[in-house]
């Protein structure tokens, strides 16, 4: 007798659990497979997002695949649903709309969400987050009306974007600190080396600074710092790095540090877990220590990694080819990002 | 239009004409009868016509509904608003004009086919809206115009020309059923009874609601053992003196019995 | 909240469904929706019965289609699919457009599951374990109504959760009110002012319900909650138009028809239960009387045709509507009417057959039925309005003819007719179609002949009450005098007139036939009757502004037919094709026992309606052949 087709959930859509399906769907054509996601969009290319304020594209058009991609692979997408317990001893999750949800096997790759220092809590509703296709809208419907952003922390993310608004003709303020220095690490050379880049491409730098207040002043917003400065603002982006979103782990009993621990077959703690991209933390046998993953080329490698263990292949990671980013003609290495160029 | 040729006159019966016109048949139309010869249902014509005429009723207020079968044929005989309808279907079209002229006469005239067979169907729900229409139930215990078979009112066991071997079937009782639908006015009569039947008629027509008259009718041509009319004048006894025509449960007594009592069963007056 | 979708074109008619299981109320809450569209100034068509499966007490949906434009018919998909329980909104998915929006309840009072656990196995029933819990019963074992719809959407569809359950509790204390919650979470959603929904919430929940504060409480909760939570996506949205609908009013078929029935003084109504013509009989009840009119429930069909055929021989305008089940059991009075040459109206609303059939799903199946309904030659009059307006229009038009021309009168409507809401504009009635009795004249009465042999095949009728207007009218073939008689030459004379009396009726009566569409020759034309034709009109919208070369015809009476002009029409077309909702093409036999034109047909038995998008393909496929 044939064996019964397996439900493998995702838990995040981005590239790591996109491309986990991808794996799973040609490793097992009849397997019941669902992506989950928080997110109300499906969700989108970051590489695209210069292009997507600048040409009034579709947001769809920048989706990684297409809906019908989903139809014919027949892959069910849940957005805009939150996972909020896994119970890996029932081989259950718990959503936010209290349905109970069976898995045989779970990957998480629920990825990372904006770090907000604890100093910035309370300022939380005066911070615009950038992480999702409907945040990419609000900006492009608010982008006539900016002239001056500032990018609190200089995060990748953050960098990227600022590249993106460099090209629209804004102009940017960045307030650079070591929390706020992510993926990178943060030591002096890279840093000079960063606020030289930022600089020839006529990005304010406040280096060494830290963001003590935000006050909301007509349709802008005064930003000021420990260093006495203050700065008119028309937006505050939230770029002081990403921590993995993994607080539905609580209780779970699956083992977590950064991110959620994981061997070097991507396989989680508990039995039939698996985790992979920015929410996880791998071991790599090549450093014999643990990593945190992040960036999009890891994302995207870890996810087919560990689809292919959940189709039981025995695959064992090894170290990306580390990526470059070149901000005003300086190089620098990152591991686990494809690299872009805010230099055009 | 030259296939369109005038109608030859071959119809009206000149005689009869002057007859009508002089007024002496006022309810009759210049159409004869078509019964056979010694038939009961002449006598329940005659009754039938000179309880309107005693009644005053004018023709042009008088609407006669009846089915198929040789009762079927009556409205062509009466002067007046008539409607030969289909088998079994008197009642629904007799209460539809009803309603519809609340101010005119309407009288439905059923057979023993026709009112307890195809059409019985509608006798409970007829009594149950309790229309002001009377019913004559023509009973000849045969079905006559088809020559012959076994009608619901035949006796079981007579031979007919449907049952060789004799009808396997109990007849109906029909004033039973009427009283047990609580129609409020029941009568039986007898058609060689002619002043009786036409007290009936009177009473049953001034009735206000639903009136169910049972007429045992000789068929002269097919029945040669049942209705016949020695036997139903042997048969046929009026109703005690002092009934109480106002007891359902004496009502219920006659009705069941074996004895065939003529007269108002039931009279329940509207109040 | 975030972008505000495009407002609608008629192309991008908006079609809502609301499901929910039988206390829900769903239907209560599509009808205040539509009439609060409906004031808003959109063309509404609702068709509740839309469903492929009703239940008793389990499934109830409120379909509607709302769109700027005139429209007569359903789409194929659904845009925007509210789901007031999960378990039977999931069925309703595969109707749901690619892009489509799902409400739900994201705060379920229990837990819910992605399946129905009765499909799982032995083990897995016990694994999910008392797992549900309710104030009534505790902790209980899932049942298959203990599931959520998050997860059967399509990929591309947007999910919208809004705590219905919680928000309803909240306000009104009780979990029946997630109907009005949902609809203050449309209105914030989709752009519906609040004002109109307002006002039709008080009018009809204000009566019965005594707090009518928390009832527009739970509306307000619902639209706060998505203006504070949703980011809307989807692109659907309405907005107040500024067009005059004030003589609009909301009305179904059967309201239609029975508005006809009160209009043109019919006195009586003599019917029997049947889906999908109950309601006719319904609304008569409570309205006749107070036009000093009667109702009658009869005990079958037979009856409520023969207390209609009673009282149409007394002078008195009567009507019976019945489906076809109910029909067949009419066909000896059909004929008696035709014999006797009395005015009956008869509606059949035809439901999905033979037999019992389809008692809740449309058809148009019964058309043979009501042209040949009857033994011997049987003329009669069948008339198909195409809409809830004419459905009032031909009913009124079948009063006046069967009158006139003392005949049968068969209005053939279908289920999607008689259930569909519509707006409309009822056009006023002309005055002398309120009596159309041909009485005898001072001439006629010297020798009074109910049967008199005319031009125009139409005796003088005397009513009853009149002197000397003495008849006997029958079933059997009778000469002028009223003697029933069985000669060849009567039998021919008599036969040739009540034939002879149809043709005067469409000389005199029937009106042209309407074309609609390029004139001229074309490649493709359209013929069709009923409600298949609204469906029609509507895809030749669409068609036309293609410029493509299309036409169609709207043929409303069906016997008699006007030949000369459809022949002119069909002489004009390449192509004809003939749409219709049954097997053999009923229509198309009809038109072919009339017409040599090779017909292309386009049948379908759906259970449901012919959309205007099946239309439109269809045409495209042969203008492209």
């Amino acid at each position: 007798m044939a064996k019964k087709a397996l439900k493998y959930v995702i838990i995040g859509d981005g590239h790591a659990g996109n491309s986990a399906a991808e794996t799973l769907r040609r490793g097992s054509p009849d397997a019941d497979i669902a992506i989950i996601s928080a997110k109300p969009t499906h969700y989108f290319d970051h590489s695209m997002l210069a292009s997507f304020l600048l040409d009034k594209k579709d947001i769809t058009s920048l989706y990684l695949y297409p809906y019908t991609w989903y139809k014919e692979h027949t892959i069910r997408l849940r957005l805009n649903q939150t996972v909020i317990r896994v119970d890996p001893g029932k081989h259950e999750l718990m959503l936010a709309h209290n349905e109970r949800m069976h898995y045989d096997r779970l990957l998480v790759a629920s990825g990372a969400k904006p770090k907000l220092p604890e100093s910035l809590s309370r300022y939380k509703g005066l911070l615009t987050m950038f992480t999702d296709a409907v945040d990419a809208m609000k900006l492009r419907e608010r982008l006539g009306k900016l002239k001056h952003v500032t990018m609190v922390g200089g995060d990748c993310i953050g960098l990227h974007l600022a590249g993106s608004m460099l090209k629209l003709g804004k102009s940017i303020t960045c307030i650079l600190n070591e929390y706020s220095f992510w993926p990178l690490e943060y030591d002096t050379s890279v840093k000079d080396k960063l606020i030289e880049g930022l600089k020839k491409k006529h990005i304010e730098v406040l280096a060494d600074d830290i963001t003590t207040e935000i006050v909301k002043e007509g349709t802008g917003l005064t930003v000021m710092t420990k260093n006495g400065k203050i700065i008119k603002t028309d937006l505050a982006f939230l770029t002081s790095g990403m921590i993995p979103n993994i607080d539905f782990l609580d209780g779970s009993g699956i083992d977590v540090q950064t991110g959620i621990l994981v061997d070097e077959y991507m396989h989680t703690s508990a039995q039939d877990v698996w985790a992979a991209g920015e929410c996880a933390t791998v071991y790599y046998p090549e450093l014999k220590d643990y990593r945190q993953s992040t960036g999009e080329v890891n994302a995207k490698m870890l996810g087919n990694i560990s689809a292919r263990n959940m189709l039981d292949e025995k695959k064992a990671v090894s170290l990306a080819e580390p990526g470059k980013i070149t901000i005003g003609g300086e190089d620098f290495i990152t591991y686990g990002w494809k690299g872009f160029s805010i230099d055009v | 239009m030259d296939h369109y040729v005038k109608p030859e006159v071959y119809y009206p019966d000149e005689d009869i004409r002057q007859v009508r016109e002089k007024g002496i048949l006022q309810y009759r139309s210049e159409r004869l009868p078509t019964w056979c010869p010694g038939c009961g249902y002449f006598g329940i014509e005659t009754a039938l016509t000179n309880a309107l005429s005693s009644l005053g009723i004018m023709p042009k207020d008088l609407i006669i509904v009846s089915g198929i079968g040789c009762v079927g044929r009556y409205p062509f005989f009466v002067r007046g608003y008539g409607m030969h309808t289909l088998h079994g279907r008197a009642l629904p079209v007799a209460s539809g004009a009803k309603l519809a002229r609340q101010e005119l006469t309407v009288l439905a005239l059923i057979g023993d086919g026709d009112g307890l067979g195809i059409g019985a169907g509608h006798l409970p729900h007829t009594i149950r809206r309790n229309p002001d229409i009377t019913c004559v139930l023509f009973d000849n215990a045969i079905y006559g115009l088809t020559k012959g078979q076994t009608s619901p009112m035949t006796p079981q066991h007579q031979v007919t020309r449907s049952h060789p071997q004799g009808n396997p079937d109990p007849r109906m009782n029909p004033v039973l059923l009427a009283l047990s639908y609580g129609a409020t006015y029941v009568a039986r009569g007898f058609a060689g009874a002619p002043d009786e039947m036409q007290n009936l008629y009177e009473e049953g027509i001034k009735h206000k609601g639903f009136s169910f008259i049972h007429i045992m009718s000789p068929c002269v041509t097919f029945d040669k053992v049942n209705y016949l009319y020695e036997n139903l004048r042997k048969w046929v006894r009026p109703l005690p003196q002092g009934y109480d025509s106002g007891s359902l449960d004496r009502a219920f007594d006659v009705a069941r019995g074996t004895e065939v009592f003529t007269g108002v069963i039931y009279n329940k007056p509207f109040l | 909240m975030g972008g505000k979708g495009s407002p609608l074109t008629y192309e991008k008619s908006l079609t809502i469904e609301i499901c929910g299981s039988s206390g829900d109320r769903a239907l209560a809450a599509g009808e205040i929706l539509i009439k609060t569209l409906s004031d808003i100034g959109y063309h509404v068509i609702s068709f509740d019965a839309y469903p492929a499966e009703i239940r008793g007490f389990g499934k109830t949906v409120a379909h509607m289609r709302a769109g700027r434009e005139f429209m007569l018919s359903l789409s194929r998909k659904v845009d925007i699919l509210i789901s007031l329980s999960d378990r039977y909104a999931i069925e309703q998915l595969r109707n749901l457009n690619d892009e489509g929006v799902v409400l739900f309840d994201n705060r379920p009072n229990n837990v819910v599951y992605e399946d129905l656990p009765h499909d799982a196995d032995q083990t897995e029933a016990h694994r999910l374990g008392p797992g549900v819990y309710t104030e009534k019963e505790g902790w209980k074992t899932p049942t298959k109504d203990d599931v959520s719809i998050a997860g059967h959407l399509g990929p591309g569809m947007y999910l919208y959760g809004i705590p219905l359950y919680q928000l309803s509790q909240k306000t009104t204390n009780e979990s029946r009110s997630r109907n009005i919650v949902v609809l203050g979470a449309v209105a914030a959603l989709f752009n519906v002012p609040e004002k109109e929904f307002i006002n039709n919430l008080t009018a009809k929940l204000g009566k019965k319900d005594k707090s009518i504060e928390s009832i527009i409480a739970a509306f307000e909760e619902g639209r706060r909650y998505v203006i504070e939570n949703i980011v809307k996506l989807d692109p659907y949205s309405f907005e107040k138009l500024s067009v005059d609908r004030k003589s609009y009013r909301l009305m179904d078929g059967n309201k239609a028809v029975a508005q006809a029935a009160i209009d043109m003084g019919c006195k009586l109504y003599a019917g029997y239960p049947i889906t999908p013509a109950t309601k006719i009989m319904e609304i008569l009840s409570d309205e006749l009387p107070r036009h000093g009119g009667v109702v009658v429930q009869t005990e079958d069909e037979i009856s409520a045709i023969g207390h209609v055929t009673g009282a149409g021989f007394a002078g008195v305008r009567a009507m019976t509507a019945t489906s076809g089940p109910g029909f067949c059991l009419m066909t000896e009075f059909i004929g008696y009417n035709v014999m006797s040459e009395n005015p009956i109206v008869v509606v059949d609303s035809q439901r999905g057959g033979p037999a019992t059939g389809l008692p809740t799903k449309t058809e148009q199946s019964d058309l043979n039925h009501a042209l040949f309904a009857g033994n011997g030659d049987t003329p009669r009059i069948v008339v198909a309005p195409t809409s809830a307006k004419e459905c009032y229009q031909w009913t009124a038009e079948a009063f006046y003819l069967a009158e006139k021309y003392q005949t049968p009168v068969i209005v053939l409507m279908d289920l999607f007719l008689s259930l569909s809401v519509r707006n409309v504009s009822l056009d006023p009635i002309p005055d002398y179609k309120k009596g159309g009795n041909k009485f005898p004249t001072q001439e006629d009465m010297k020798l009074y002949l109910r049967q008199k042999i005319t031009d125009d095949g139409v005796s003088p009728r005397a009513l009853p009450g009149l002197e000397n207007g003495y008849q006997a009218v029958s079933g059997l073939e009778q000469n002028e005098y009223g003697t029933p008689v069985y000669d060849e030459l009567s039998h021919t004379r008599m036969t040739e007139k009540r034939f002879r009396k149809i043709q005067t009726a469409l000389e005199n009566d029937v009106p042209l036939p309407q074309r609609i569409g390029v004139s001229g020759r074309v490649k493709v034309g359209v013929i069709s009757w009923g409600s298949t034709t609204g469906a029609v009109m509507d895809a030749l919208d669409s068609i036309l502004k293609q410029g493509k070369s299309v036409a169609m015809l709207k043929v409303i009476v069906i016997n008699p037919l006007r030949e000369k002009e459809i022949q002119a029409f069909f002489d004009d077309c390449e192509k004809v094709l003939v749409p219709e909702l049954n097997y053999e093409g009923q229509f198309a036999n009809w038109l072919s026992m009339h017409f040599q034109k090779k017909l292309y047909r386009y049948n379908k038995v759906a259970a449901r309606p012919i959309t205007h998008d099946e239309i439109e393909e269809e045409i495209n496929r042969l203008l492209e052949e």
